[in-house]
């Protein structure tokens, strides 16, 4: 076999596979939602940061690994700020995430005594940076 | 060397030059665009350096019929591997991937608190080597976005080109046994799982196998020493487990690699990445695995269940997942033991390899049964390569004598 025509086959499916995974991943999954929606704390959160991280979504659907990842994956998207030891409740500068249609009374409690730096809302989750 | 082999095998040095050179960049606070000028120019002069002092052989060509045969059976695996990748491929990889490579790659890609890194919990293994993450580091930065397609790319190239590269230098020789090698990697759900996961096992694993392909022609173009000594320095600098594989691979292949005047020749090839490896260790903490052994872990060599349990993963793992391979390995083996001749010196190596990997397992601090259900899998992948390969081309070897003649 002659190497030009080998090495134009190798890149083709290279090249092939790049554009079908562009394609198949065009919409928005769930991860991508995540990172959205929490696009707008980087700005507060300078690289070196730690902060606490408080997770307020009830695990449903059971058994979803989506679910069972999204603490982990928040880690990977603040990044390089950091998450310390994940709390209940709020102390010094914290992220907490709640499920979008939580009340405003109950966020209210949550957060009662903080001051709010940023906050987003999506179509699952309520996004809190707190102080 | 088939001439795309070198092609292939010149890239990964220069994707693991360029991971090097980003990394060493950060403690220097080099800007992005001179890391670029140093690899550009790098690609130039190693690109140029291949071409002069490796040089493909005449006498391997294959007659036209062959010829033909091999490239329908080069792009139909290839359509396979395209096929397999689209329906088994995650957007983000697996777990590790963004947890592990990714997350790391994040810290990377910034020039001033890059050094956190080495701050994050013994979870999130900050020891780990920096092949990857630092190639995805460069890119991101480079192209100023966290694209999920930067990982990918070079994961789908890893999966595309340990079948590729194995076929391409066994075809010459006997195209069927080259085709079985590249069926039993692109028909394979659990490859194209492991390939695509963007881990490191894979990278490894690829590299691992260069090193082989090398070393079979390292006896005539002795430059290849420094290309050998390179892959290996690539792979210490792509997972710990590289050193382990490394030190094995010159043990065994020492007076090829050493001897009457090579080891220059090989040093000049791996300085480079051994010596940016402890740079990274000098600033990193210690590995947990390390960290862990105590007094007691010695009882733990002593502990039969340990063995009994590292045992049957090893079989069930080799059974589900290398089905093919291992009844080609079964069969070499019971050739050697009908021709009563040892296996070659490479099967060898790969088998002190398994057992070095047994042994890390047998003396990990972690609890056994969840150390090896969360890593078994992808460290047989990171032999199986080259495991493939080295049976393949002892196979190619074998002759089949009846009373009438031979055929093979």
């Amino acid at each position: 076999m002659k190497s030009g025509p080998v090495n134009l086959c190798l890149l083709l499916a290279v090249v092939c596979s790049c554009y079908l995974y562009t394609l198949k991943f065009s919409q928005p999954g769930g991860q991508d939602k995540l990172i959205a929606g929490l696009a707008g704390v980087h700005q507060y959160l300078p690289p070196g940061t730690s902060i606490h991280f408080v997770n307020k979504v009830p695990p449903e659907p059971t058994n979803s690994r989506e679910h069972i990842f999204f603490p982990d994956f928040v880690h990977y998207i603040l990044a390089p700020a950091k998450i310390g030891q994940a709390s209940k409740t709020w102390k010094d500068t914290t992220l907490m995430v709640l499920p979008a249609n939580s009340t405003d009374s109950a966020t209210a409690a949550l957060v009662a005594g903080a001051t709010v730096l940023w906050q987003n809302k999506d179509e699952r989750y309520l996004y809190l940076l707190i102080h | 060397m088939h001439p795309s082999t070198r092609l292939i095998i010149w890239l990964s040095l220069l994707l693991g030059f360029t991971s090097m050179v980003y990394f060493l960049s950060l403690p220097a606070h080099l800007p992005v665009i001179v890391t670029c000028v140093i690899v550009v120019a790098y690609a130039f002069i190693s690109y140029r350096w291949f071409a002069r002092h490796i040089p493909s052989p005449v006498g391997l060509q294959s007659t036209t019929g062959e010829s033909a045969r091999a490239y329908m059976i080069l792009v139909a695996g290839l359509a396979v591997i395209v096929y397999k990748a689209y329906n088994i491929e995650k957007q983000y990889g697996h777990w590790d991937a963004w947890w592990l490579w990714d997350h790391h790659a994040r810290y990377l890609q910034d020039s001033t608190y890059w050094r956190q890194l080495f701050t994050l919990n013994d979870e999130y293994h900050p020891d780990y080597p920096l092949f990857l993450s630092s190639l995805i580091a460069f890119f991101w930065r480079l192209t100023g976005t966290f694209n999920s397609l930067v990982p990918y790319t070079f994961s789908i190239f890893i999966a595309v080109v340990i079948p590729a590269t194995i076929f391409i230098s066994l075809h010459t020789r006997n195209l069927t046994i080259a085709c079985f090698a590249f069926v039993v990697f692109a028909f394979s759900d659990a490859y194209h799982t492991f390939a695509l996961a963007q881990y490191a096992d894979q990278p490894l694993g690829f590299l691992y196998l260069c090193a082989f392909i090398c070393l079979e022609y390292a006896r005539q173009q002795k430059h290849l020493i420094t290309v050998i000594g390179g892959l290996l320095g690539c792979c210490i600098w792509m997972k710990n487990e590289g050193m382990l594989l490394s030190l094995i691979f010159i043990l065994f292949n020492a007076r090829t690699l050493l001897a009457n005047g090579n080891a220059t020749r090989f040093a000049a090839g791996i300085i480079f990445p051994l010596s940016v490896y402890a740079y990274l260790k000098l600033n990193a903490p210690a590995n947990d695995l390390v960290k862990g052994q105590s007094m007691k872990t010695l009882r733990l060599l002593t502990d039969g269940s340990r063995y009994r349990l590292i045992g049957s993963y090893f079989y069930t793992r080799l059974t589900d997942h290398a089905l093919p391979a291992t009844i080609c390995a079964v069969f070499y083996g019971v050739y050697c033991y009908a021709a009563r001749r040892l296996p070659g010196r490479n099967i060898l190596t790969l088998i002190i390899c398994a057992i070095g990997f047994a042994l890390v397992y047998l003396l990990t601090p972690h609890d056994l049964s969840w150390h090896l259900n969360t890593s078994f899998d992808r460290v047989l992948f990171q032999l199986m390569p080259a495991f493939v390969y080295v049976i393949a081309r002892n196979l190619c070897n074998l002759r089949f004598y009846t009373e009438g003649g031979q055929f093979q």
